[in-house]
């Protein structure tokens, strides 16, 4: 009897695991501009569809991604698949997130070595080229408009900014100092006023 | 194997020190790439473009991409797997521990300092970028030597108006690159 109910439990398991993983691989497959933009998708299976988790769940889940370091979209659909289904959902999760970021950035990294060496080719990798500094730029722009009110914030992005720049040393031990810089701030003040707006950036 | 093994290393650390999203990771992954396994500013940008036309979170695009230059598939499939495994080991950890993982204040400090730290590096990986692209410079003394000509001023023209379409217009950026491929095509194949 109790064999039985043990034997259904990982059944249902392993349909759970595999219907994470259907879920979050078509979803981050049309996520073209980084993995949070499979969220909306994502949200609208997991909550609406299947109702395998709340709301707001879901949510806590993007904010609490947000917050730890690795990749945004990963660390979300490990935790959402554990919640779900456990170890196996969160494996499933994390597949699903993986596999087609690999596969997709492969083929095309692929394509592009084994484009022939015309004037034409040559000319699109320049305007390629040409759109990732405008890219970056965009990136690094809303990051500063989001901080534009806490002197705090201002200050840590000109240092980071000047820090390489100036000194040519890795941008490695710029991240490594602004997080020191971070926690003494944090410790300084017992509630810090940096406004982080955790909504959708990547 | 060494250069597999270097490529492993190099995103594992890229991956563990990366806070606020893929785009945190790439002016580390433009020095770090540069020091150890020899990432030109050109590849660099190629990839931050190819990034946006290939799907799923921006950080494993760019671990597979230089991976597999520096490494071919070996190479990608291990940088991938560095490049991902922080975040594996970090949300086992918030798993176990769950409750106050967050409400931590060494997480917290990291978050509040590195968050904003991006923002400056991508200003300073922009500067960096635009000195090799556009000038195909290293120093600020051959930027300012380089002479001005119509290839570049057509580039920044392409830039600027990326620029425009993306923080105004909100275009969807898998479109800038492809516009900006044929733009190149168009204006910049001589």
């Amino acid at each position: 009897m109790e064999n039985n109910t043990e034997v259904q439990f990982l059944r249902s398991r392993f349909k759970t695991g595999c219907l994470l993983f259907w879920i979050y691989l078509k979803s981050m497959a049309f996520a073209f501009t980084g993995g949070m933009a499979a969220i909306p998708l994502i949200q609208f299976d997991l909550v609406k569809k299947y109702k395998m988790i709340t709301e707001d769940e879901f949510v806590q889940i993007i904010a609490l991604s947000h917050a730890l370091p690795g990749i945004i979209g990963l660390n979300n659909s490990i935790i959402t698949g554990h919640k779900i289904a456990g170890v196996f959902g969160a494996l499933m999760c994390a597949m699903g997130t993986i596999l087609p970021a690999f596969t997709s950035m492969l083929l095309v990294a692929m394509l592009f070595q084994k484009l022939p060496q015309s004037k034409i080719v040559k000319g699109a990798i320049l305007g390629i080229r040409a759109i990732s500094v405008a890219v970056i730029f965009d990136v690094a722009v809303r990051i500063v408009i989001r901080y534009k009110k806490s002197a705090f914030g201002l200050a840590v992005i000109l240092t980071a900014f000047a820090i390489p720049l100036l000194t040519g040393v890795s941008s490695f031990y710029a991240i490594l100092f602004s997080g020191f810089i971070g926690i003494m701030y944090v410790t300084v003040h017992k509630q810090p006023n940096v406004q982080v707006d955790s909504k959708k950036e990547d | 194997m060494d250069r597999i093994i270097t490529l492993f290393l190099m995103f594992f650390k890229i991956g563990l020190t990366s806070f606020g999203g893929g785009y945190g990771m790439m002016s580390m992954i433009m020095d770090e790439g540069h020091r150890l396994v020899g990432l030109t500013k050109a590849e660099f940008a190629d990839m931050t473009a190819l990034d946006l036309v290939s799907s799923g979170p921006v950080a494993v695009n760019g671990a597979t991409y230089v991976g597999y230059i520096k490494g071919g598939f070996w190479g990608a499939l291990f940088a991938t797997i560095g490049c991902v495994l922080p975040s594996v080991i970090i949300c086992t950890m918030v798993i176990i521990f769950l409750s106050n993982f967050n409400q931590s204040k060494i997480v917290k400090g990291l978050f509040v300092g590195i968050t904003p730290a991006c923002g400056g590096l991508l200003l300073y990986t922009t500067v960096s970028l635009s000195k090799s692209v556009f000038f195909n410079a290293d120093s600020l003394t051959e930027v300012i030597h380089a002479p001005i000509t119509t290839m570049m001023v057509s580039m920044a023209a392409i830039t600027g108006a990326a620029i425009v379409a993306d923080l105004k217009f909100k275009i969807n950026p898998a479109y800038l690159t492809l516009a900006g491929a044929l733009l190149g095509m168009l204006f910049l194949s001589k």
